[in-house]
């Protein structure tokens, strides 16, 4: 009885996965060489509105704050923004498959590039964007040794992506494939 | 376990009933929120005159019409896609939906690079967005080729606008990508330049590319199928995706039925003409504009209720045996 209750559930609730183009490959050296960040840290919150507030701007974005809990790669202060272009605002949504989506709470890995040169007054936080879009970012669940990282290729279609590119694995093994790649770097 | 087995059968034979072996999937507003579709089957579009240095512009223009023209060629849908000409007004090449405003579904490739100069030092875009707008230059990083941008009714998922962006840009430190329109050999449907070749082989070929992006311009997200224009991987100088699989004329149909109305997840679409939407948008239905009506083949309503009718048949016998008044359970 419950594995036929299971079965049902998991037909009535699979739903399938809902682009951007992009260049791979995206295995963790390239992105760890690529990003100017990699960062493993928690959601705090999200937020979408127009470019500057200006609905002429004819942009939606979300602006994602997360809390670093360890920076692998590079350094910075104790909340940090992800950009990512899309969003809704009031009736309005805008689509940008491909991008990466962030839920408040969640636990990720992201690699991330940081836009451009910005002057910073006061104590606004840095800006990033996500290296290689949905490529670049892992979510993380369970904890301790079992913490595993997933990445969701789902709006992306990409050229020249490997085949043997990991999209699950241990958290701890993310963490020393990055680490690899930056000591190698630095030889 | 008699009764197990004919539920299970219920269950089994409604979903292969209503659910042909198909792998399509449409955009959707978000997890859990309605299918994207347009009011009218298919859209209009402009393409940027500046086009991309890369190939003669008129051989470009060709191939984006002619993405648009196989999409439009599905015998079972009846999509169009009015060719609104070129556009020669930089002030055009804007991105995006503005509430009111005259938006046109633009077609551009950005030549310039945001992160290589193209936006001064402290500009607010760099934190706030826009900059692709504002300096007309790419703004979704060095590894994107090409991203469509679609604007939409939030509740309801009809779509106002759709964009198509071409990364022409040369990023400071990595290799721009080359647009090709050259045909592959008779017979070839990847066909990779090696060296100074630019005849009968591509890069990124024009067609194939766009072709891929008008499909989720038009409500498509990406399929399993592996040899259909909406699948997700592609090797560069592929030109397979310029012609449409089944599994992609599948969808199209599925979304835009031909002498039908166009559908969301099986429901005929229901517009209402209710005025504009909150922030500023033009007419949206207001009655559910992706209202569902019952499922019919090929569409993921028509599963769901086959399964949840199997599902229910199943739970119902097992009840029934259990509590034999009609499934009311002991007090």
């Amino acid at each position: 009885m419950r594995a036929t209750l299971a079965l049902c559930a998991a037909l009535i609730f699979a739903a399938p996965a809902s682009a951007a183009t992009l260049r791979g490959p995206a295995d963790i050296a390239s992105l760890a060489s690529a990003a100017d960040a990699v960062v493993h840290g928690k959601v705090v919150r999200a937020g979408s509105d127009w470019a500057g507030g200006d609905p002429h701007s004819g942009q939606i974005y979300t602006r994602v704050t997360l809390r670093p809990l360890s920076w692998w790669k590079g350094s910075g202060p104790a909340e940090i923004v992800v950009l990512v272009a899309g969003g809704a605002v009031a009736g309005i949504g805008q689509l940008v498959p491909g991008s990466a989506r962030f839920e408040p709470g969640e636990e990720v890995v992201v690699f991330l590039r940081r836009r451009g040169p910005q002057s910073l007054p006061g104590k606004e936080p840095p800006v990033f964007d996500v290296e290689r879009w949905a490529l670049g970012k892992f979510s993380v669940a369970g904890g301790g040794a079992r913490a595993r990282a997933t990445r969701d290729r789902a709006g992306v279609a990409c050229v020249g992506c490997g085949a043997s590119e990991e999209d699950r694995l241990p958290l701890a093994e993310l963490r020393a494939q990055v680490g690899a790649v930056l000591r190698k770097g630095r030889k | 376990m008699g009764s197990l087995r004919s539920a299970l059968g219920v269950a089994a034979l409604a979903s292969a009933l209503a659910v042909p072996a198909r792998a399509f999937t449409r955009s959707t507003a978000g997890p859990g929120g309605p299918c994207l579709f347009w009011a009218q089957p298919g859209h209009s579009f402009v393409i940027d005159a500046s086009a991309t240095p890369d190939v003669p512009p008129a051989s470009a223009f060709d191939a984006v019409r002619r993405s648009f023209a196989t999409w439009a060629g599905v015998q079972c849908a009846h999509l169009t896609f009015p060719d609104q000409g070129l556009s020669t007004d930089p002030a055009n090449r804007k991105i995006g939906y503005v509430p009111g405003g005259n938006n046109i579904n633009l077609v551009l490739w950005r030549t310039a690079n945001c992160s290589s100069g193209a936006v001064p030092a402290g500009d607010p875009c760099l934190t706030e967005g826009n900059c692709g707008n504002k300096y007309d230059c790419w703004d979704h990083g060095d590894s994107v080729i090409a991203v469509t941008t679609t604007t939409f009714n939030r509740s309801t998922g009809q779509i106002f606008d759709a964009d198509i962006e071409l990364n022409d840009s040369n990023p400071s430190g990595g290799s721009h990508f080359i647009f090709t329109t050259a045909d592959c050999p008779a017979g070839s449907s990847t066909c990779l330049c090696s060296g100074a070749q630019t005849d009968a082989c591509a890069h990124y070929d024009v067609q194939n590319t766009v072709t891929h992006e008008a499909g989720h311009s038009i409500g498509l997200d990406h399929t399993t199928v592996q040899d259909a224009t909406m699948y997700a991987f592609a090797p560069e100088g592929e030109e397979s995706k310029r012609a449409l699989h089944q599994d992609d004329i599948d969808g199209v149909c599925a979304i835009y039925p031909d002498g039908e109305p166009t559908t969301c997840d099986g429901g005929a679409v229901v517009l209402v003409d209710a005025g504009p939407v909150d922030a500023g948008g033009p007419a949206a239905s207001s009655g559910g504009g992706c209202a569902s009506a019952p499922g019919t083949p090929g569409s993921s309503d028509g599963a769901l209720v086959a399964v949840a009718l199997g599902c229910g048949a199943l739970l119902a016998r097992r009840r029934r045996r259990r509590h034999p008044l009609g499934g009311v359970p002991p007090g």
